[in-house]
This record gives C-alpha cells, sequence and structure tokens, in this order.
C-alpha cells in the first residue's frame, strides 16, 4: 500500500500518457491490419481505467477525507523558464512554467470518468451494432480506420492532460491540442455538412481558448506583480493554480500595491475569462452549436464531446477563476445567474421539443450544464459543490442518453423496457443533484441559491421541471411505445400556457418555504 | 552616420543591379549573386550576433548585434523570391532586393536619425513596384514627414544622434512629472517623435493596402516580402530609438505606440474579412504580428536586453515565409496564388506540404508544442507587466496597454478563424486540382527549416532560452 501511495505522482503521468502510448502502438501495428489496430486500442483503454482506478486508489490513500482538496500528488517537471528585464524599474520578471500533472479532489471524477467513457465507446466503435449508429452519422459504410482510432485515443490523452493539469499553461495548451484533434475528427469523418460544421466548431472553442489564455496569463502576472511589495522584489510569473487560485485571493489583500493592481486589472481580466466560459460550454445564446456539432460528429467521438468537453469549462472555472474572483462574482451574481437561468430555459425548451434522440441528449446536456452554471456562478461552497456535481452528473447521463438513443432504435421491442429502465438511471441527476452537497449543518445549495438569487433559482426550477417532463416522456416511449407526439413535437402554444401557472405555482409552493426555512 | 561594412555590400550589389544594362540582367550570374549574398549576409550577421570578437571589429554595438541577423534571416527566409522574379526580370527583383537588404542592414546598425530614415525610404523604394505605386503620393510624402520629424527632433536637442539626444533631454528636458512634458520644446519634441514614428509606421498598412485594393496586384511571395521587409525596418528603427530611450517621453511614445498598434489590428481585421483571398489572409496575418510588435515594443521602451523581440521578429518572418513557400510551390512557377481555394485539398495529396503550411500556420496562432506558444506567452507576460508609477510610488498597470492587448486578442481571434479556414480548406476539402508541384528548392527548404526549428523549440523550449541567453 505504502509502494502505491508513494507512486502516485508516477501513476498519474501513466495514466495521461497511457491513450498516447497506446496511440503509437496502434500507428506501429496497425498499418493495414484495422482489426489488429482495434484490439491494440480496446486494450490500451482497458489498462487506462485500470490505471485510473489505482490513481483514484492511491489518492484515497492520501486524501484525509474525499473533499479535501489540499491533499494531493503531483508531478512537476521544469519547462520552461525565462527571465528579462521588466519596464518599471529595471528590476528582471522571470516566467516559469512547468510541465505538471496531479490529482485531488476536484479532478478526481474526470480523470476516473473519462477513461470509462472512452473505454465504453471504444468498444462500442469496435462493435458490429456501432457500424450501424456510425453510418447513420457519418454517413459512411465499413469499419473503424486505424487513423480513426489513432486520433480517438490522442483526444482521450488530450481530456486526460486537460483534467489533471495542475498549471495553467499544460491546461491551455492540452485543451488547445484536444481542441484541434475533436475539430479534425469531425472534419474527417462526421456527417453531413461535417466541413462547414468543423469550422464552425473550431472557431468559436478556438476563440474561447484564446481568452482563457489570455485572462490566465494576465492572472499570473498580477500575482507576481501583487506579492512584489511583500517579497521586495518582483517574485518569478508562475502558472501553477495553487498561486492562481489560493495565493492570488490572498495576497491582494495583505498589500496597499496588490490590491490596487488587482482592483484595476480584475474587471477586465473577468470579462475575458466569463466569455471564453460562456463559448465553451456554451451558454445562451451560443447554445445552438453544441446542437449542430453533435449532429455531425460520429456516434463514439459525440460520446466524449457530450460528456466530457462541456466539463473543461467548468473545471476551469472552478480551478482557476471562481477562487479568484470572489468579489466579481459576488458583485455580478445576480446578473450571471439571471444568464445561466434563461439559459437553463432555453435549453430545457430544445430538450421539449427534441425529435431525435441525439439532439434530445444534446437538450439535455445543455440544460443540466446550465443549472449547474447556475451553482458555479453563485459562487457560494454549496453552489460550487452542486455545480460542480451537476456538471459531472449532466456528462454521463447524457452521453447514457446519446448510447440509449442511438441502439433503443436498433433494439426490437422486447429491449425497450430495459432501455426504459435504464433510462430512468439518466433521470438521477437531475433529481439527486440539486440536493446534493449541503452538510448536515449547512444549507443545501438550493436554500442557498434561493436566498442569493430568488428569482433567477425560480426560473431555473422551471427549466429543471421542463427538462424532468421531456425526459419522462421520452422514458414513457422507450417503454410503452407511445407516439411520436409524446416522445417531442413542437412545444404548443396550450403547453405553454400549462407551464406557465405550473412554473408560478412552482415558485409559491416551492420557493416561499424554502426562503422562509432559510431565515436566521 | 554609422554604416558597417555589412550595410554597403548589398547596397552596392543592389544598386549595381538596378543600373546595369538590360541584357545583362537577364543573366543567371545575377541569381547565383544574389543567393550567394543572401547568405553570406544571414551567415555574416549570425556570425557577428554570436561571436564577440567579430562584432568588436565590425564597431557593432549590442543592439546590431540582435537585429543584423534578423536582417540576414529576412534574407535568407525570402530570397527565394528575388530568385523566381517578376514580370519585370529576376535583375529588377534583385536590385530591389539589395535595397531592401541594404536598407535593413542600416537600420539595424544606425545610431542616429538619418541613417534611419534613409534606411526606411532605402526599404521603402524598394518594397515599391514603380509601375503600380507610382501614383501612391502618400507613400512618397512620408519621407517628408520623416525628415521634418528628424528636423523637429535636432532642432530642440541639437544633434540627431540618439545617445546624444538621450543625454540632452535626460539633462534638460526631464520634468518631475513623467506623465506630463511641460514647456514648448518638449511639445515640438514629442510632436517631431510622432511624426517621425507615423511616417515609419504607415507605410506597412499602404504596402498592404494597395496590393490588396488591385485586384490582380503583385504576386503573393512578393506582396509577402515586401510587407515584412517594411515591417521589419520600421520596428527595427522604433526599436533602435527605444532602446536608446527617450527621457521625460515615455508616456506619450506608449501611447503612440499603442495607437499605431490598433491602426494595424485594424487593418489585419479589414484584410482578414474576406477569407477567400490567400494574399490578403497572409497579409493580415503579417499585420497582425506587426500590431502585436508594436504593443511588445511598448514593453520594452526601458528595457536594456530586449532579446525576445528579435527573437519574435525572426519567428514570424520564417512561419510567413514558410506558408508563401509552401503554397507558391503548390501552385508552380507560372501562375500567382490569390485565392484559398486553389489550395483544396493538398492535405489529401500532398499531406508533407499540407503539415509544412499548418505548422507554421500553427505556431503563427501561439498553438501548443511549438515555438509560437512560448513567444506568445512571453509577449502577454511582458505587456502586461507594463505598468507606470502612480501616486505614493504604487504600481498601477497601463490602463491603455490592456485594453490595446484585450483588442489586440480580438484580432487574434479573428486570425484564428481565418487560420481555421485555411486548415479546413486544405485539409478536409476534396481536391479540385490534379498535382501541379513545381520545383523550389529554396523555398522548401526554407520550410522545412522552419517547421523542424518551430516544432523543436515547442516541445524543446530550453532551446529558446539559450538563444536568448546567448
Amino acid at each position: 500500500m505504502n509502494a502505491l501511495r508513494e507512486a502516485g505522482p508516477r501513476l498519474v503521468v501513466l495514466l495521461v500518457c497511457s491513450p498516447l502510448i497506446g496511440a503509437a502502438i496502434v500507428a506501429a501495428l496497425g498499418r493495414g491490419r484495422p482489426e489488429t489496430a482495434r484490439q491494440a486500442a480496446l486494450a490500451n483503454s482497458l489498462l487506462t481505467v485500470l490505471l485510473s482506478g489505482l490513481v483514484a486508489v492511491a489518492f484515497a490513500m492520501v486524501a484525509e477525507s474525499p473533499s479535501d482538496t489540499s491533499a494531493a500528488f503531483s508531478a512537476l517537471v521544469p519547462w520552461f523558464a525565462v527571465e528579462h528585464p521588466t519596464a518599471g524599474d529595471g528590476s528582471r520578471l522571470a516566467l516559469v512554467c512547468v510541465l505538471s500533472f496531479g490529482v485531488d479532489a476536484l479532478n478526481l471524477g474526470p480523470l476516473t470518468w473519462v477513461p470509462w467513457l472512452a473505454c465504453g465507446a471504444l468498444a462500442l466503435m469496435s462493435s458490429q451494432e456501432a457500424t450501424g449508429t456510425r453510418s447513420r452519422a457519418s454517413g459512411t459504410q465499413g469499419g473503424v480506420s486505424t487513423a480513426e482510432l489513432i486520433v480517438w485515443l490522442l483526444v482521450e490523452c488530450g481530456l486526460l492532460a486537460v483534467f489533471a493539469a495542475q498549471d495553467a499553461v499544460t491546461f491551455v495548451f492540452a485543451g488547445m491540442m484536444t481542441l484541434g484533434l475533436i475539430g479534425l475528427s469531425l472534419g474527417w469523418w462526421g456527417g453531413g455538412d461535417r466541413r462547414a460544421t468543423a469550422g464552425r466548431f473550431l472557431r468559436g472553442q478556438f476563440a474561447a481558448q484564446l481568452l482563457w489564455w489570455l485572462g490566465l496569463v494576465g492572472m499570473a502576472v498580477a500575482a507576481a506583480w501583487s506579492r512584489q511589495e511583500l517579497l521586495a522584489r518582483i517574485p518569478p510569473v508562475d502558472f501553477r493554480w495553487i498561486t492562481l487560485s489560493r495565493g492570488l485571493p490572498q495576497v491582494v489583500y495583505q498589500s496597499m500595491a496588490g490590491f490596487q493592481y488587482w482592483s484595476a486589472a480584475s474587471p477586465l481580466l473577468f470579462a475575458v475569462l466569463l466569455t471564453g466560459a460562456a463559448l465553451r460550454t456554451p451558454w445562451a445564446p451560443f447554445h445552438h452549436g453544441m446542437q449542430t456539432w453533435l449532429n455531425a460528429v460520429p456516434t463514439t467521438f459525440a460520446l466524449l464531446l457530450i460528456g466530457a468537453w462541456p466539463l473543461v469549462a467548468g473545471y476551469g472555472w472552478l480551478r482557476f477563476i471562481a477562487p479568484a474572483f470572489g468579489d466579481d462574482l459576488a458583485a455580478l451574481g445576480g446578473g450571471l445567474t439571471w444568464w445561466t437561468a434563461l439559459s437553463a430555459i432555453l435549453c430545457s425548451r430544445l430538450c421539449w421539443t427534441a425529435t431525435e434522440p441525439r439532439q434530445f441528449a444534446t437538450a439535455w446536456c445543455l440544460s443540466l450544464q446550465s443549472l449547474g452554471w447556475l451553482g458555479l456562478v453563485d459562487g457560494s461552497p454549496a453552489g460550487l459543490t452542486a455545480g460542480w456535481l451537476m456538471l459531472q452528473a449532466a456528462g454521463w447521463s447524457a452521453a447514457g442518453w446519446l448510447l440509449l438513443g442511438e441502439r433503443a432504435d436498433d433494439a426490437g421491442p422486447q429491449r425497450r423496457p430495459r432501455a426504459a429502465f435504464a433510462a430512468m438511471l439518466c433521470l438521477l441527476p437531475l433529481v439527486a443533484i440539486p440536493v446534493v452537497g449541503g452538510g448536515p449543518e449547512s444549507a443545501s445549495p438550493v436554500e442557498v441559491l434561493l436566498l442569493h438569487h430568488l428569482w433567477p433559482t425560480g426560473l431555473a426550477i422551471v427549466a429543471w421541471f421542463v427538462t424532468g417532463w421531456a425526459a419522462m416522456r421520452r422514458i414513457a416511449h422507450l417503454a410503452f411505445g407511445t407516439s411520436a407526439k409524446g416522445a417531442g413535437g413542437d412545444l404548443t402554444l396550450r403547453d405553454g400556457l400549462w407551464l406557465l401557472p405550473l412554473g408560478v405555482c412552482l415558485i409559491v409552493v416551492v420557493v416561499h418555504p424554502a426562503l422562509w426555512w432559510g431565515q436566521p | 552616420m554609422t554604416v558597417c561594412l555589412l550595410t554597403w555590400l548589398p547596397l552596392a550589389v543592389g544598386l549595381a543591379g538596378l543600373l546595369w544594362p538590360r541584357h545583362w540582367q537577364q543573366s543567371t550570374v545575377w541569381t547565383v549573386a544574389w543567393c550567394g549574398l543572401c547568405f553570406v549576409a544571414a551567415l555574416t550577421g549570425v556570425l557577428a550576433g554570436f561571436v564577440e570578437s567579430t562584432s568588436i571589429a565590425l564597431g557593432l554595438d549590442d543592439f546590431a548585434r540582435r537585429a543584423l541577423p534578423v536582417a540576414g534571416l529576412w534574407a535568407a527566409a525570402f530570397g527565394w523570391v528575388m530568385l523566381r522574379g517578376d514580370d519585370e526580370g529576376r535583375s529588377a527583383a534583385v536590385g530591389r532586393g539589395g535595397a531592401i537588404l541594404g536598407g535593413l542592414t542600416l537600420a539595424a546598425t544606425s545610431t542616429d536619425l538619418i541613417g534611419l530614415s534613409f534606411a526606411l525610404e532605402m526599404v521603402r523604394i524598394g518594397t515599391t513596384v514603380s509601375r503600380r505605386e507610382e501614383r501612391g503620393m502618400l507613400d512618397r510624402l512620408l519621407f517628408l514627414g520623416l525628415c521634418v520629424g528628424a528636423a523637429g527632433c535636432q532642432g530642440v536637442t541639437g544633434s540627431l544622434d540618439l545617445a546624444t539626444m538621450r543625454d540632452v533631454l535626460a539633462g534638460v528636458y526631464t520634468p518631475a512629472e513623467p506623465l506630463v512634458p511641460v514647456g514648448r520644446p518638449a511639445l515640438v519634441l514629442v510632436g517631431s517623435v510622432a511624426l517621425w514614428m507615423i511616417a515609419a509606421v504607415t507605410p506597412i498598412g499602404i504596402r498592404a493596402v494597395s496590393a490588396v485594393l488591385d485586384e490582380r496586384g503583385e504576386p503573393l511571395e512578393q506582396q509577402l516580402a515586401a510587407l515584412t521587409a517594411r515591417q521589419l525596418v520600421a520596428l527595427l528603427a522604433l526599436s533602435r530609438w527605444m532602446a536608446v530611450g527617450l527621457p521625460g517621453l515615455e508616456a506619450a511614445v506608449t501611447t503612440l505606440l499603442v495607437m499605431l498598434s490598433l491602426i494595424a489590428g485594424g487593418c489585419a481585421v479589414w484584410l482578414m474579412d474576406d477569407r477567400q483571398r490567400l494574399d490578403r489572409l497572409l497579409s493580415g496575418f503579417a499585420l497582425w504580428q506587426c500590431a502585436g510588435h508594436l504593443l511588445w515594443l511598448t514593453a520594452a521602451i526601458k528595457a536594456t536586453d530586449a532579446m525576445w523581440l528579435p527573437v519574435g521578429w525572426s519567428h514570424d518572418l520564417l512561419v510567413l515565409a514558410a506558408m508563401a513557400a509552401i503554397a507558391v510551390s503548390w501552385v508552380g512557377r507560372s501562375s500567382s496564388l490569390a485565392y484559398l481555394d486553389e489550395l483544396r485539398g493538398l492535405g489529401a495529396l500532398r499531406p508533407v506540404s499540407a503539415a509544412l503550411l499548418l505548422i507554421p500556420l500553427v505556431s503563427l496562432l501561439g498553438g501548443p508544442l511549438v515555438a509560437g506558444g512560448w513567444l506568445r506567452l512571453t509577449m502577454m507576460s511582458q505587456i502586461f507587466s507594463l505598468h507606470v508609477p502612480g501616486p505614493d510610488d504604487l504600481l498601477f498597470p497601463r490602463l491603455d496597454v490592456r485594453y490595446a492587448l484585450l483588442l489586440w486578442s480580438v484580432v487574434w481571434i479573428v486570425s484564428a478563424r481565418a487560420a481555421v479556414e485555411i486548415g479546413r480548406v486544405v485539409l478536409l476539402e476534396t481536391p479540385l486540382r490534379i498535382d501541379a508541384w513545381s520545383r523550389g528548392w529554396w523555398a522548401m527548404v526554407v520550410a522545412v527549416l522552419t517547421a523542424t526549428a518551430v516544432i523543436a523549440a515547442g516541445c524543446c523550449p530550453y532551446l529558446l532560452t539559450l538563444l536568448i541567453e546567448r
């Protein structure tokens, strides 16, 4: 056991590099032998799952509690260090970047979830039935090519690197690589109009990535300058998350120069980072983009795109942004919660009107993401916890919906009840997550949100209800084979009139008592 | 006027190329001579930059040792353009190339305003195709702006030598509050500096705009070579001035540079608005880079060891040259390339060439694991570090620079859109034409070396650090 604990940092590096090694092996063995390539990729994917389990066990041995973010093991490799003079007083400003991977309570979930998702998708990619679903998506016939497997493994590697990154540079660089690979896979193996869709995906997501890069660099420089007064010299610009999200909020209140510097710089940086998050998630009004991408991408890549990619924005927000911009969040929290609540409403409408299984899975993901972001932009510990859990749950449940939807069409009537039961499991996050995150002595996230932002939370509850109702209709369709109208169709005026008083009733019945209970 | 031997050599060759009888100019001897000259200049520049004893023998200062390799690199990167020639014949291209290289080396080595103004004018002449730009009166009038600006500086400080000007300013005209230079002479000086700088930088935009307005303008590679040459000489001249320093005028000069950067960024957005024209896209990339370098200059105003700037210029020159080389080589020797659709299917037919085109493009955008990523990171951190002294000795970040950086990032996003379009056409579209590969060995050498260097420095950025420290 001690050996496992001591091997923790190396295990993390191995976990990230495992798909990369797999890609190299597939490239070496798979030329002209697609069956061998497929087997090698599957074996590598299983090995990655095993490694993720070992990492989780090793972390559990180190951490005192499951939410212990101070307990972490990470591997740091000096990557880039340079010293250059500044324009101020002639002193020198050093720049230090490390290539770092690690695990803590924040990223343990995605690091164990992504290999499972990847392995499942790869198994789907390898199966005979998948050929049918893939053909529907891409419009092509035939098995999976070696190139597709290689790109797939590289995407998995990139996603693991994003989540395991312990510094902003690794986070941004890994995100860029993953983004490019997903765009290429979309353009090469996607469905109709895949080239234009790939272009749109890359343009939007790359813009978000650049904005985040700019904001993170600004944060790192601000952290260095803010510590100047305390240290009597300019410390190196450090991109590690612990400096940005923990050191920066502390240091700006310990020196007058740091406070004034941060007061001047933080609004601009927060605006940049917020725009990047809205583009990347994506929030309304950018949410139509995700439907377009997911409609064009092959099923297997869609599983990763819907299950893991939207998590990156929330993870980056939690890791780097939310701790450092507490004041800005407090100032703008009202507006941001309105934004996310409206986004949830729009996405729940998409959920209601979706007719295709893939459309529904996308709308489901977007709606739950918006509900999760409501907690993230609130900034309270309960909200952040619940928001992060909601985002993760949205990922796996949307991937589940996608998989079920794609396969239920191929299944016979006798398998439909089982599919319906599996779909019921996908409803769990909608039911359970809003009350998760509050301890026995603390308020639940819903209570906190209602106290902080009454009307946006009420709006979100309406969205929550619409999304759940749409999901129930789809489950009923799966179980009993009801008409297509029951599984989708346009939202009529009568439906809307029916929903409106229901939402008001919900607010009156749920919101007011909760507000009353929450009074000290 | 300080002019080193390295400047006179290409000057003489360029002048001879322009004045030589036309039937002699058709000879391939000139081509060979030009190639040899480029390599000699590049080699000597690099040696002069790295070998202390050589630099002492040549009488070069620190700035010249850093700048001369960049001038040589321009010659090496865009030498194949001169080799290809244009409608007027290869010899004319060789003559213009000599003028450009002479101007660049003059800007790298000169330490007074006469030399810098002359360098700017030489490059302007060398990059002007008389048939198409002879009516560009504004372009010519800018030389007057250079002269008037230099005269104003001379009138206030009593000297055209930059070091003497600095000493005079430091001793006499430095006001108590650096943000408010008081007194009529100081105002004249600020106006003169502004005039000189605008006259130095404006031809960059004129060049790009005039080339684009003409639908059947110059070939892509010549357009890009001319644009980058003008950018480089302007940046060299401005950096020389910034390296010497302007005591008391830092705030005014910074604001001026920020404004110039915004103008360059605006021109880049306008150019990249039409994403079907490859010449516009590459010119837009070059202008966006120039906007970034102008911002970067603001961070290096007082820096005594701003080695990152030449590295950034070298990187951008190389990647632009490599991209143009691959694009032109794909179309062939006889025709010129203007539209992006002509590159359709390059990835399917020539994957290596597509990689050689896209690797520099990714580096230009600051992608991961390529040199450009580290350079953008360094640039942004340096620009964010620029500040002005505030009351009670507190430090404030420069507001105008921060917003300029934000706008530069917007242009960055526009550039990324254009790059995605290029990548989409090259990698995803179906080929429409058969292979028309031409033998551009020099261009290929530039492209291969660039891709190799960019990836090596990106994966092992310690190489970049070594280069800087050396």
